[in-house]
C-alpha cells in the first residue's frame, strides 16, 4: 500500500461512515485515527449521540471482527475473556467478545472495577490467559469503550492507570440542529442506510504499519515531549495554571500517543512527514484523559482540556530559534 | 547533502535571517540607546553632564555595531533555516524533517519518498511569502519616537548648555593663561622666575573655579613682586642715558656704549695721546653722571678714564668696564624679563577677572529676567570742579526676581548738560530690588547717587577740554620764530615770537583715546617704567578715568 492509497482508504472510510453518521465528522476522524495508531479510544458522551452507532459502522465498514459488549455491574471477567467450559470429558476454552479486531466497550465505568481490570489487561497485553495458557487477540486490536459522564451513581469510575491504556479520549458532541435533522430524517424512514465493507484486516494491518514508518524529526519529537512535561506541576517553568490545578501530569504514553496519532494524521492528510501542528492537533485527544486534576480545578470548573489548551498556547510549534 | 532546490532555499533563508535579524537588532539597539539617550539628555538640560551627548552617541554606535555582529556570530543552523523555510512559507515540517532524514545512514522506503517530495516541494520556490527583512512598523515607531526625543532634548540649547559653555570658556580662558605663563617662562633669563611661571601655569590649570585662578594669580603676582629689583629702572635709564651720550659724543665708532668701549679697546693703541685725553674726559663725565644709579658701572668707567690718561694700557680697565656694562645690562634685561613675566600674569588675571564680571552679570540677568517685582532707581548729579562747568545727572533701573530673594542689577543711563566749559556726567544709578512674593506689591530698590560721567563732551562748547593729543598725528606745527633784539637800554635782551607751536597739535575726542592711554599705562606699570612710588597713583587716575 502506498501513502496515496492510505489516504484514499481512509477519505472512502470516512464517507462511507457519513452515510450512516451525521456530521460528527471530528469525532469520525479522532476515533480512526486511534484505529490507524493501533490504540484504544474512549468516548465520553450523554447517552445517545450514536457512540455505538458510530463504531458498529465503523467495524462494518472496516470488515472486520466486530464485538459489543455492554457493561453492567453484575459483567463478570468471563462474560469478556471467555470461560473454560467442561465439554466431553475435557476443559475446552470459550472465547468472550473480547476476541474480535473491534471490541465496543458499552458503559465501560458501569462493570466493577474487576471485570475493568479483565479487558485492560486485554486491551494492554493483546492477549488473554485463562488457566494457565495464553490466548492471543486477534490483529488488528481496537477497543472502543464508552462511558456516560452524567449518570455517577452505580458506576466505577476507570482509574488513573487504567485510563492511560487508552490512547486517545474523544468527547462526543452534541449535534447541531442540522445534523440533528439529518438523523431524523435518516432513522425515522423505513430505508436504513447500508455500509459497504472497504478496507478489510489485512489492508487495515498496512494501514497500521505504515502509520509507524512516517519520518519525524527529532524537533518534533522533542516539541511533544516538551508538551508532556509541560502538564506536571512539578517542573520548572510550568504554568501557574498548571501548578494550581492539575495534581498529576500526563505520562509518557501521551506523548507517544500524540506522536502516534500524528503520523496517521499526516498520512490521513496525504503527507508523508510529522509536523509540529499534527502534533498539536491531536495533543487535546492525547492529553485530557491523562491528567489529574486536583480539587481546585473541580471548584473552579476548569477541565483538562481548559489546561491543554493554555499549554498549547504558551508553547507554539517549534520555531527557528528553538 | 541534501538535494540543490532544498539547499537553495536554506541558504538563502539564512542569509535573510541573518539580514533581517540584524535590521531588526540594530533597529532595537537604536531604539533603546535613543529611550535612555533621552533619559540621559532629558537629565543633562537641569545638570551639567558634558559626557552625555558623546556617551548617546558612543553607544549608539556600539550597540548597532554589536547588534549586527550578534546577528552574524548567531546566524542559524541549516536545521534552524529549514524549520524557518517550513514554517513562513508552510512546508509542514517537511524541509526540516527531509535534512535529518539525509542525515540518517539507514532509510526506509517512506523516507525516500518524503525526501523526494520535500525535494520537489522546494523546486522552483522562492522565498516570496518568507517574510520581509524590515523590522516591524511597532519597533520602528518606538524607535524613532525615541530618536526624535534624543534629538528634541539634545539639538535646543539648554541651560545647561549654556553653562557647561562657560565652563569650557572659563577653562580655555585658563588654559590660554596658562599657556601663556608657560610661554614666558621659557624665555625667562632665570631659572627661579622660569620656575615660579611654570609653577603658576601648573597651579593655574589645576583651579576649579575662577575664583581660584584669580587668587592663584594673585599669588603668582606676589611673588614675581618679591624678585623686583627696584634699581633697575634708575640703572636702564642710566645705560639708555649712556648710550645716547656716546652716540652724540663718541669715544669710538659704534652705535652703543658696549661697542664703543670695545672698539676703543682694541684701538687704544693706535689713539694719539689728545684723543685718549678726550676719551678719558668723555669717560670721566659719563662715570660722574652714572655714580649714582650706576655705581659699579661708574667705577670700571672712572678706572678706564685714569687708565686712559695715565697713557698707560687700558685693556684691563677697559674690558672691567665693558664687563660692568654687560653685567648692568643683563641685569636689566633679567628685570625686563619679570617685568614681561608680571605682565603676562596681570593680563591673564585681568582676563579671568573679566570672564568672572560676565558670569556674575549672566548669573543677574538669568534672575532678573522674570517680570519686576523689585525695581531700583537711581539719580546722580554730578557738579564740575570748575566754575560754570556744568551739572549731570544719571538713572537707574533695575528689576530682579528669585527665589525667596531677587537680586536685580540695574542698568544706568547718563546725561550731562556743560555750560561753556563745563564737564558733568552722569552715572548709571545701580538698582537692587528685594523679591516679594506677593505681584502685586511688587519690590523695592534703591538707586546710588553717582555724579562721574563724561558728560557730553560737547566740542564745539569745549573743543579743547574736549580733546586730546594724538600722538599718531603728531607732527611739528608751523616754524616758531624767536627775535631778539639788545636794543632795550636796559640791557635785557627781548624777544618776540611767530608761528601757530603747540596751537598745531593734533587732537582727537579723548574718549577714542582714553582706553588705550589706560592699558599703556597700566602696562607701563608693569613694565617698571612708572617707578615704584608712582605706580598706584597713575593706577587710580586711569583706572578712575576710564571707567
Amino acid at each position: 500500500m502506498t501513502p496515496e492509497e492510505f489516504a484514499t482508504h481512509v477519505d472512502a472510510i470516512e464517507r462511507e461512515i457519513a452515510t450512516v453518521i451525521v456530521g460528527q465528522k471530528e469525532l469520525v476522524r479522532a476515533v480512526l485515527l486511534g484505529m490507524l495508531c493501533e490504540g484504544h479510544v474512549l468516548l465520553e458522551g450523554v447517552p445517545g449521540l450514536g457512540k455505538t452507532l458510530l463504531l458498529r459502522t465503523l467495524g462494518e465498514a472496516l470488515s472486520v471482527d466486530f464485538g459489543r459488549i455492554q457493561f453492567t455491574p453484575d459483567l463478570m471477567p468471563a462474560d469478556i475473556v471467555g470461560t473454560n467450559v467442561l465439554q466431553e470429558g475435557a476443559f475446552r476454552f470459550h472465547r468472550g467478545p473480547v476476541f474480535a479486531n473491534v471490541v465496543l466497550a458499552d458503559e465501560i465505568n458501569r462493570a466493577t472495577p474487576k471485570t475493568q481490570s479483565a479487558l485492560l489487561e486485554a486491551m494492554q497485553e493483546r492477549r488473554v490467559t485463562l488457566g494457565g495458557t495464553t490466548h492471543d487477540l486477534p490483529r488488528p486490536f481496537f477497543v472502543m469503550a464508552t462511558q456516560n459522564p452524567l449518570e455517577m451513581e452505580g458506576t466505577y469510575p476507570l482509574p488513573e492507570a487504567q485510563l492511560d491504556r487508552f490512547l486517545f479520549k474523544v468527547m462526543v458532541p452534541f449535534p447541531s440542529i442540522d445534523d440533528l435533522v439529518a438523523i431524523l430524517q435518516r432513522t425515522t424512514s423505513e430505508e436504513a442506510p447500508v455500509v459497504a465493507p472497504l478496507a478489510g484486516v489485512t489492508a487495515l494491518v498496512e494501514m497500521v504499519d505504515m502509520v509507524r514508518r512516517v519520518p519525524a524529526a527529532t524537533h518534533l519529537l522533542r516539541y511533544a515531549a516538551t508538551l508532556v512535561g509541560a502538564t506536571h506541576p512539578e517542573g520548572d517553568g510550568v504554568l501557574d495554571t498548571v501548578r494550581r490545578y492539575v495534581r498529576y501530569g500526563a505520562s509518557p504514553r501521551g506523548a507517544q500517543a500524540m506522536v502516534l496519532g500524528g503520523k496517521a494524521l499526516a498520512l490521513v492528510e496525504g503527507r508523508l512527514n510529522l509536523s509540529g501542528e499534527d502534533v498539536r492537533t491531536v495533543a487535546p485527544l492525547a492529553l485530557r484523559h491523562r491528567l489529574v486534576l486536583g480539587y481546585e480545578a473541580v471548584a473552579d470548573g476548569v477541565g483538562a482540556d481548559d489546561v491543554i489548551d493554555e499549554i498549547l498556547a504558551a508553547h507554539p510549534a517549534p520555531r527557528p530559534e528553538d | 547533502m541534501p538535494p540543490e532546490s532544498i539547499r537553495r532555499l536554506i541558504v538563502a533563508a539564512r542569509r535573510r535571517i541573518v539580514i533581517a535579524r540584524a535590521l531588526q537588532w540594530s533597529v532595537a539597539a537604536i531604539g533603546m540607546v535613543a529611550a535612555a539617550g533621552a533619559f540621559l539628555l532629558g537629565l543633562a538640560r537641569s545638570q551639567v553632564l558634558p559626557w552625555a551627548e558623546g556617551t548617546v552617541v558612543v553607544l549608539a554606535v556600539v550597540g548597532t555595531v554589536g547588534a549586527v555582529l550578534a546577528s552574524v556570530l548567531t546566524r542559524p543552523s541549516d536545521g534552524a533555516a529549514a524549520l524557518a523555510v517550513d514554517q513562513r512559507l508552510h512546508g509542514r515540517d517537511q524541509l526540516s524533517t527531509t535534512l535529518e532524514l539525509i542525515r540518517r545512514p539507514a532509510r526506509s522506503d517512506l523516507d525516500e519518498r518524503q525526501i523526494g517530495r520535500s525535494t520537489a516541494w522546494a523546486e522552483g520556490r522562492n522565498l516570496q511569502g518568507f517574510g520581509s527583512i524590515l523590522p516591524g512598523k511597532k519597533l520602528v515607531g518606538l524607535t524613532l519616537l525615541a530618536v526624535v526625543a534624543s534629538l528634541l532634548l539634545a539639538i535646543p540649547p539648554s541651560p545647561a548648555d549654556a553653562k557647561q559653555e562657560e565652563r569650557d570658556e572659563i577653562a580655555a580662558i585658563v588654559d590660554a593663561a596658562a599657556d601663556e605663563l608657560e610661554a614666558v617662562a621659557e624665555e625667562a633669563e632665570t631659572e627661579d622666575m622660569a620656575e615660579a611661571l611654570r609653577r603658576a601655569a601648573e597651579e593655574l590649570r589645576r583651579s576649579e573655579s575662577l575664583d581660584e585662578a584669580i587668587q592663584r594669580l594673585g599669588d603668582t603676582r606676589q611673588e614675581l613682586a618679591e624678585l623686583d629689583d627696584p634699581q633697575a629702572l634708575a640703572l636702564k635709564t642710566a645705560l639708555e642715558g649712556l648710550d645716547e651720550r656716546l652716540r652724540q659724543e663718541p669715544v669710538a665708532a659704534g652705535d652703543d656704549a658696549l661697542s664703543q668701549l670695545s672698539q676703543l679697546r682694541d684701538a687704544a693703541s693706535t689713539l694719539s695721546a689728545e684723543q685718549r685725553d678726550a676719551a678719558a674726559a668723555t669717560l670721566e663725565e659719563l662715570a660722574g653722571q652714572l655714580d649714582a644709579a650706576a655705581p659699579d658701572v661708574a667705577g670700571a668707567l672712572a678706572g678706564a678714564a685714569e687708565a686712559l690718561s695715565s697713557q698707560g694700557d687700558p685693556t684691563a680697565a677697559l674690558d672691567r668696564a665693558i664687563d660692568e656694562l654687560q653685567a648692568a645690562g643683563e641685569r636689566v634685561a633679567s628685570a625686563e624679563d619679570l617685568a614681561d613675566a608680571r605682565s603676562a600674569v596681570r593680563s591673564a588675571q585681568q582676563g579671568l577677572g573679566e570672564a568672572r564680571d560676565r558670569q556674575e552679570a549672566s548669573d543677574g540677568e538669568g534672575q532678573g529676567q522674570q517680570p519686576g517685582e523689585g525695581q531700583g532707581q537711581g539719580q546722580g548729579q554730578g557738579q564740575g570742579q570748575q566754575p560754570g562747568e556744568g551739572q549731570g545727572q544719571g538713572q537707574g533701573q533695575g528689576q530682579g526676581q528669585g527665589e525667596g530673594q531677587g537680586q536685580g542689577q540695574g542698568e544706568g543711563q547718563g546725561q550731562g548738560q556743560g555750560q561753556g566749559q563745563g564737564q558733568g556726567g552722569g552715572g548709571g544709578g545701580s538698582g537692587t530690588g528685594a523679591n516679594n512674593p506677593n505681584p502685586v506689591a511688587g519690590g523695592t530698590g534703591s538707586g546710588n547717587n553717582l555724579g562721574l560721567g563724561p558728560g557730553d563732551n560737547d566740542v564745539v562748547r569745549d573743543p579743547e577740554r574736549g580733546e586730546i593729543l594724538d600722538p599718531a598725528g603728531y607732527q611739528r606745527g608751523s616754524e616758531e620764530r624767536v627775535d631778539f633784539s639788545t636794543s632795550d637800554p636796559t640791557g635785557e635782551v627781548q624777544g618776540r615770537t611767530t608761528g601757530d607751536g603747540l596751537r598745531n597739535v593734533p587732537l582727537v575726542p579723548y574718549t577714542e583715546r582714553i582706553a588705550e592711554y589706560r592699558d599703556q599705562a597700566l602696562d607701563a606699570l608693569d613694565r617698571m617704567s612708572v617707578p615704584g612710588s608712582l605706580q598706584d597713583i597713575v593706577r587710580d587716575y586711569f583706572t578712575e578715568l576710564g571707567s
